[in-house]
């Protein structure tokens, strides 16, 4: 894996929520690593703090979020020239000037939101939110944008063009929509795309097309997507590594052949024993004891402690750092990881 | 839309007509008769039954209730029973503009107001800006505006001498071009008396619609395009957000009438709305059908125009 | 973990708990309106000081009475856990402009109950009291005299309670018709509906004002009408003008719930829970009472609320314009139309400085409490 670059590093993020219960601690310092061109999923129940994730890199949380810690690292060099960033080295994302941030919005990263009934404004048509984006990153004559702009509706299979150009979006089906969404997230050709749950909320029919889409348009436009997802079936189909997410932090990280055949992570364990397959007969559905934690009063130490068979004394204590075990690209948070290790060794391999 | 327009139009026409039976027999609930009011007591028998003769009253009610029906769709609005021989069209046109004047710059005053003053409390939400326009918002819609306009002649006419409390000027010369704006200073008073009211409405209505609309995914994601603070807010958000605000307007509209009427009482003006209670209470019968039937109309216009309007706004909006 | 509950055992002990507390609170309920009504009151106690008094110790009982009683009926219901009401109470304390309205209704509140007690003078015109006409603020008379010569410090304590009974009065009446109009209309749909929306399509577009103010003019001058219906409203005690407002707010006000109700109606009833009230076979009364009338109460309160400040407010407007309350009614609004015939003369600025502040301050009161009640009970997070 060395002659991988990396594109984006996000080191330690830690992410707080102001709210009248009490104060959320969604992101508890998260890291991890992008390369360029692959997609990498983040994994996790609802309310780990994947989205959260997303927000907080580009910078766009609600007014009750605020990012306290952590260092967001973006080595593409498009945008270094873009936002004029002299210095040798990466762009300290998170201490951009406001100025810059409008202008790596869009341009370096963007994003496709979850639902498309409400992410279309709905008093603008869908050609004119899609040249809005045009218009702000690229210089280019006016017959020029509205080319690039059916272009881009053509991309994302809505034909014909010219007459989707003009429809606003309550004139559209939830799988066009989410074109558009993806047409307007790909608009500036960015280095970086984040994709929030973008399949959850279209019929299964449409589910499979429009993942087949983002993969053939990643490889056309040379991107590297950062998938969010629960959905362990859409991992395994579209990307190529995989981050989990309990509770506010990354607890493993690894390609994802090795994440199905071999995770480490008692966690990641859990979740994969869950899936039900249908080839093998089981009496049982497996679940993981115990509920997700609350994130106001979360759990001391390690967050996953309390559900944890391995959990021992130090997991109460203090957390766990991700550390890379068995090979240079497979990284895991856990103290009693050799204890893990072993008993895998004992039941025989893989899961 | 032709279609639409002239659906609610023929709605309309029914409303007025059921409007103007019920008025019709319910002035004629009111005991007095007109003749006797405008002789007072000295007039002699045979002077009020003239009198009734040439007014009309003297007929079967069913016959006054056709013949005034017939003349007013040919346009006559009849004579004033008050003003004798003064048609009531003369006393509208030379009251109307008065009140229109100060009714249109309390809504501009409320407007121009309440939207950027709106807008700024939701962008900068729980600072000094955002607790003052709140406190004044609320203020402001609790005062009644009777009480405010006595407050206002009190402190200021009276005690400070800035402002005549009563506006002297002809009516002629307040819809002229100059007169449009200079006029401003005579009726500060009464246009800041009935556009309160409606600040402040406008302001909670604006701001607490903002504060929704920016919560709406597809802020977020015209933020993740990289589009300014500035475009955000006044492109995306701010269209969203004034479509609840624009009916209220329409309403507001509405609501002059009342605040017309009291605000003349407390300031003396000789607008529609005295004009109105004058009729009433001197059962000048012609007058007061005539306003109501104007006041319906008015009201059944406004509302096609916010429709209207509202359609333009938002295209989810169809016209049925 | 498991510790075996039975619920059936607990619900009943739960019911014969309440029944006992419902039973002793009536009681001493009882016992303290038969004080009030017996022992607190002008002819008994001179004092105007001593009065006062006696009142706050009185409404200081009520309230330790009250407080016992939700705290008694919270150990039996909720023992453990966090109910809907604690949690509304804490929104509404922590607004705080919505606390200070809350404060203001329940002193006008207060102010009313106690009327005739708080006022300095009867409300009974003594003949002597002419002599005294329009006197400027002074100690035996707070806010001046009116030119009647009757305290208007008193006549402002009377004044409350025409606000007040109007404004409650008024809302309940209509909270009632328009929310069983709403149900109704909003649940069987078809011919029903659009037979009732039409209606309130015409009342809402009618003149209200001439409405009223015709109403008012033609009982005025019609003696054999007038006679009837001062007949009817004196038994009621309150004055026939007003009593033709009361009618004509009713009236006019009850659209507004009719349409909110309705609107929500709409909205509930194609939720799940309905649908599986129905497929558990829940007859069609109790669905449309149990579950969609009870949720529909929280808005509806909210518009109730703001509804009582436009009905002080209206009320107010009509009787200033001398369509309301008549000169033996102390209506703040006819008590500020002689304000304004002397709103010239600095001198007698208290005539309409007085009314007109009890009067912005009763509405503020209601407005903000009514904003606050909506925040408290939707509490779409405006950090």
């Amino acid at each position: 894996m060395k002659d991988k670059e990396i594109l984006m590093e996000v080191k330690d993020l830690v992410t707080r929520f102001y709210t009248e219960d009490g104060v959320v601690k969604a992101l508890e310092g998260v890291s991890f690593t992008l390369y360029k061109g692959e997609t990498l999923a983040l994994v996790g129940e609802t309310g780990c703090g994947k989205s959260v994730t997303a927000l907080s890199i580009l910078r766009l949380l609600p007014i009750s979020g605020k990012t306290l810690k952590g260092e967001v690292l973006f080595y593409d060099e498009e945008t270094k020239a873009r936002l004029k960033y002299n210095e040798k080295g990466p762009i300290p994302v998170l201490t951009l000037e406001p100025q810059d941030m409008l202008k790596l919005r869009g341009f370096g990263m963007s994003l496709i939101t979850q639902d498309p009934m409400t992410s279309l404004n709905p008093v603008y048509t869908v050609g004119d939110q899609l040249m809005e984006v045009i218009k702000l990153h690229k210089k280019l004559p006016d017959n020029e944008t509205k080319k690039l702009a059916l272009k881009l509706l053509e991309d994302v299979e809505l034909t014909p063009p010219e007459e989707i150009f003009n429809k606003y979006p309550h004139q559209l089906s939830g799988g066009q929509r989410q074109r558009i969404v993806i047409s307007i997230s790909l608009a500036a050709e960015p280095a970086l795309i984040f994709a929030d749950e973008p399949t959850t909320a279209l019929d299964v029919t449409i589910q499979a097309r429009v993942l087949e889409l983002m993969q053939e348009l990643k490889e056309e436009f040379q991107t590297s997507l950062i998938l969010i997802t629960h959905n362990l079936g859409i991992v395994a189909e579209t990307s190529d590594r995989v981050g989990v997410m309990y509770a506010g932090r990354v607890v493993e990280v690894a390609d994802k052949y090795t994440l199905f055949n071999r995770p480490l992570h008692p966690y990641t364990q859990g979740l994969i024993a869950a899936v039900p397959v249908i080839t093998e007969k089981r009496e049982e559905l497996s679940y993981i004891p115990g509920t997700v934690p609350n994130l106001i009063h979360p759990p001391t130490g390690c967050r996953f402690h309390p559900r944890c068979p391995y959990a021992t004394d130090i997991c109460k204590e203090k957390i766990p750092e991700l550390k890379a075990v068995e090979t240079d690209d497979h990284f895991v948070e856990c103290w009693n990881i050799d204890a893990v290790i072993k008993d895998l060794a004992e039941k025989g391999g893989a899961c | 839309m032709r279609e639409y327009i002239a659906k609610k139009l023929a709605i309309a026409v029914l409303v007025l007509i059921g409007v103007y039976t019920i008025t019709f027999f319910l002035t004629f609930m009111l005991p007095g008769d007109p003749a006797r009011v405008s002789l007072g007591q000295h007039g002699s028998e045979e002077a009020v039954e003239l009198i009734r003769a040439q007014w009309g009253l003297d007929e079967p009610r069913y016959v006054q209730y056709i013949n005034y029906l017939k003349g007013f769709i040919r346009g006559d609005m009849g004579v004033s029973f008050r003003y004798y021989p003064r048609e009531v069209i003369y006393l509208i046109r030379y009251r109307l503009p008065v009140t229109a004047y100060y009714g249109l710059w309390s809504i501009i005053f409320a407007v121009a107001i309440s939207v950027p003053l709106g807008v700024l409390a939701a962008y900068k939400q729980n600072t000094v800006i955002d607790n003052i326009a709140v406190l004044i918002s609320q203020i402001g819609v609790s005062l009644p505006n009777f009480w405010l306009g006595m407050m206002l002649i009190a402190i200021i006419s009276v005690k400070l001498g800035w402002i005549n409390p009563v506006p002297d000027v002809p009516s002629g010369y307040i819809w002229s071009p100059v007169g449009f704006f200079a006029s401003l200073k005579d009726y500060a008073l009464p246009i800041i008396t009935v556009g309160t009211g409606m600040m402040a409405s406008n302001t909670r209505l604006t701001r607490s619609s903002m504060l929704e609309v920016v919560r709406e995914d597809y802020i977020t994601l015209a933020r993740s395009k990289g589009l300014s603070e500035r475009v955000v807010i006044l492109k995306h958000a701010l269209r969203n957000a004034l479509i609840p605000v624009v009916t209220n307007v329409g309403l507001q509209f509405l609501l002059l009438v009342g605040g017309a009427v009291l605000t003349e009482t407390v300031f003396g003006i000789n607008g529609i709305g005295k004009l109105y209670i004058d009729a009433i209470n001197y059962r000048d019968y012609p007058v007061v059908i005539a306003l109501t039937l104007i006041y319906t109309g008015g009201v059944v216009i406004i509302n096609l125009f916010v429709d209207i309007l509202y359609s333009k706004i938002d295209p989810r909006v169809s016209l049925r | 973990m498991s510790e075996i509950v039975d619920f059936k055992k607990l619900e009943e002990t739960k019911k014969k708990l309440n029944r006992k507390l419902y039973a002793q609170a009536a009681l001493v309920a009882l016992v303290l309106i038969l004080v009030r009504m017996l022992l607190i009151s002008r002819d008994n106690i001179d004092n105007w000081g001593l009065r006062l008094a006696i009142v706050g110790v009185y409404i200081l009982i009520w309230y330790l009475f009250l407080d016992q009683l939700y705290k008694r009926w919270r150990d039996i219901n909720y023992k453990d856990e966090r109910n809907p009401i604690d949690r509304f109470v804490h929104r509404l304390y922590h607004n705080k402009l919505a606390t200070v309205g809350l404060f203001i209704v329940l002193s006008v509140a207060i102010l009313a109950l106690f009327a005739p007690e708080i006022a300095l003078y009867g409300s009974e015109y003594q003949a002597d009291w002419k002599d005294y006409a329009l006197m400027p603020p002074s100690r035996e008379h707070p806010f001046g005299t009116v030119s009647s010569g009757e305290d208007l410090f008193s006549l402002i304590c009377y004044g409350s309670q025409i606000s007040l009974v109007l404004g409650i009065g008024v809302e309940v009446i209509v909270a009632v018709i328009g929310i069983a109009l709403g149900v109704i209309s909003g649940y069987y749909g078809g011919a029903i509906d659009k037979i009732i929306h039409y209606f309130t399509d015409v009342i809402m577009s009618f003149p209200f004002l001439i409405l009223v103010i015709v109403l008012v003019g033609a009982l005025r001058a019609n003696p054999d009408l007038n006679e009837r219906i001062i007949d009817f409203s004196s038994s009621l005690g309150m004055d026939a003008h007003l009593l033709m407002v009361f009618l004509a707010l009713t009236v006019f006000g009850w659209p507004g719930i009719f349409r909110q109700v309705r609107g929500q109606v709409f909205s509930i009833k194609e939720r799940d829970y309905v649908a599986a009230a129905k497929v558990v076979g829940a007859s069609r009364s109790s669905i449309l009472f149990r579950h969609i009338a009870i949720n529909t109460l929280g808005p509806v309160i909210v518009v109730m609320t703001l509804g009582i400040a436009g009905v002080i407010l209206t009320e107010a407007g009509l009787s200033f314009l001398g369509f309301g309350a008549d000169i033996t009614t102390p209506s703040w609004g006819r008590l500020l139309s002689e304000g304004n015939s002397f709103v010239t003369q600095s001198k007698y600025l208290y005539l309409a400085l007085f009314p007109g502040i009890a009067l912005f301050l009763t509405i503020l009161g209601f407005t903000t409490l009514g904003d606050g009640i909506r925040d408290a009970i939707d509490p779409r997070l405006k950090l």
